[in-house]
């Protein structure tokens, strides 16, 4: 087992977004969050990377305890994050976004080196000297991928990793999702999209309302059309 | 009439170093930890007090004070951003105000306090002492060396800044703490750093003006206001802008004092004005 959360609560402020969520994912899987927007998908990877930290619960990373642990730590323990929103840091150049987080990892003895980064994700090498401010949303989401990779990761977060990609890219998104899990990188996403999911994930959990709702293989959910009906269509 | 013009510029580049000294901390502590710190004059104040004890009072080398008073100084500041300032940067500006605020008053109390009302200067160091002529009249060879110092001191920043892992880490940070962090960066311990190191260079600003301005109480508020300047001036949080904006305010207040000594100190608030009103956002800033 890499990750198991137990029943954690997270809140923002006084709201109470993440309600006794438990999880599990062993080496190796690749597992899916799976609900509609505002279930606490994002909150779930954000409790785990401890940006915002859980009030209850215990979070283990390879049977030890990160709970409350703070992100650089949490980070430098072998967790890559992923944000829905990119957030490449923009006066940097693409090069730099990536040796930066190569340096700061303290596991640089790992199996992702540039090299390495941009043979997965060439459409970053001819972009190597632009400033992350400059690159379209499709380069930026490349580049966060990339750059959770340098820090050489046991388990990458990855929040919503399709949305907003053509269907072209997307198709493009599989083979490196699958590229990344044949590295023996663990991965846990976030992602609304079935189909997606189905193409890259093994198991998914259900959330609704801060729960955990349902847990079970994608193509076990797939099928189900009362659990995707309440679930999981718009 | 033309060489007196060139002269008080001279003056003015000599003050403008100063300034720049203290408003370039000011700057990088408000670009990059988003905090503006009303104390920032008193720590160049106590940068002035400390110096001028280690070489008046210890009976040290000028050298060796201007090395350590700011040393103190940025000791000072790293204690009061880990205890008092960190605590204010996820809630309202307003709160900050206040912090810094009462941090003037605790640094004035404590300066009055321990040195009493000091109204003096340290003597020139020896190497630089004396004058040459400048346009026909004698200019200090130590106004000289400020002069010369306040662009290395610019060089060096952004060196630092742009070329330096260090300084890679900083703009990242400053432009996304959560992301920093999910890559390892450990922001609280470079935000408390930076703070240090800005606070090192309001107490640099300090300890070199020792020779040439009297060291007092009140100048801790007299560098804020004219830093505040320089930096809305140039754009808050923005380098360059404070160094431009530090030669403006530097030429105007000489050049005032010459022309126009009844108004010397309202040319810098028109100046100031009347740019926030073409650009609100400051000389280099962006909106
Ligand atoms: N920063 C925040 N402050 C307050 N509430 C938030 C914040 N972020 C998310 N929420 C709320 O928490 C709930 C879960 O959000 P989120 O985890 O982003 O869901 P998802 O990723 O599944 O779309 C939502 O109701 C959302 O409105
Ligand atoms: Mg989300």
């Amino acid at each position: 087992m890499i990750l198991r959360a137990e029943s954690i609560n997270t809140y923002y402020g006084a709201s109470h977004v993440l309600r006794d969520v438990s999880l599990a994912v062993d080496r190796g899987e690749v597992v899916c969050l799976l609900g509609r927007n505002g279930v606490g998908k994002t909150t779930t990877l954000r409790s785990i990377m401890g940006l915002t930290p859980p009030r209850s619960g215990r979070i283990f990373l390879m049977e030890r305890d990160i709970s409350g642990l703070p992100p650089h730590q949490v980070a430098r323990s072998g967790v890559g994050y992923v944000p829905d929103d990119r957030r490449v840091f923009p006066d940097l150049t693409v090069e730099e976004n990536l040796e930066l987080a190569h340096r700061f990892s303290g596991r640089q003895d790992g199996a992702w080196t540039l090299g390495k980064v941009l043979d997965l994700l060439p459409a970053l090498r001819s972009l190597s000297p632009r400033r992350g401010r400059h690159l379209s949303g499709g380069e930026q989401k490349m580049l966060s991928i990339g750059r959770a990779l340098m820090t050489n990761p046991s388990l990458l977060l990855l929040d919503e990793p399709s949305e907003g990609l053509s269907p072209l890219v997307v198709k493009g998104l599989v083979e490196i999702i699958r590229t990344i899990r044949e590295e023996k990188v663990t991965i846990l996403m976030a992602d609304q999209n079935l189909k997606f999911s189905r193409l890259v994930a093994d198991r998914a959990y259900i959330l609704e309302k801060g729960a955990v709702q349902h847990a079970g293989t994608l193509d076990e959910i797939y099928a189900d059309e009362e659990i995707v009906r309440r679930y999981l269509a718009i | 009439m033309l060489e007196q013009l060139f002269y008080q510029g001279m003056i003015g580049l000599s003050l403008a170093m100063f300034l720049w000294l203290v408003a370039a901390g000011l700057t990088l502590i408000f670009g990059v930890l988003g905090v503006l710190n009303f104390a920032h004059g008193s720590l160049y104040m106590l940068g002035a007090y400390l110096s001028y004890s280690a070489v008046r009072i210890l009976g040290l080398d000028f050298w060796v004070g201007l090395a350590v008073g700011p040393l103190l100084v940025a000791l000072a500041g790293g204690l009061m951003e880990r205890f008092f300032i960190r605590r204010v940067y996820h809630i309202d500006e307003a709160y900050q105000l206040l912090l810094t605020f009462a941090f003037i008053l605790i640094f004035a109390d404590l300066v009055k306090w321990v040195w009493g009302p000091i109204y003096q200067s340290a003597p020139v160091p020896g190497a630089l002492g004396g004058a040459i002529p400048i346009f026909g009249r004698p200019f200090p060879v130590y106004n000289l060396f400020v002069i010369a110092l306040g662009p290395l001191v610019g060089l060096g920043l952004w060196f630092l800044l742009e070329k330096s892992w260090w300084g890679r880490t900083i703009r990242a940070a400053a432009a996304d703490r959560e992301m920093a962090a999910a890559i390892g960066v450990d922001v609280p311990r470079l935000f408390t750093a930076v703070f240090m190191f800005g606070s090192w260079l309001g107490g640099v600003g300090g300890a070199l003006g020792i020779p040439i301005r009297t060291v007092s109480p009140g100048m801790a508020e007299d560098y804020i206001i004219q830093a505040f300047a320089v930096a809305v001036i140039g754009g808050l949080g923005n380098l360059k802008g404070a160094f431009f904006g530090s030669i403006l305010i530097g030429l105007v207040n000489a050049y005032g004092h010459v022309y126009a000594p009844v108004f010397e100190l309202a040319f810098m608030y028109i100046l100031m004005a009347a740019i926030l009103l073409v650009r609100p956002q400051g000389l280099f800033g962006t909106s």
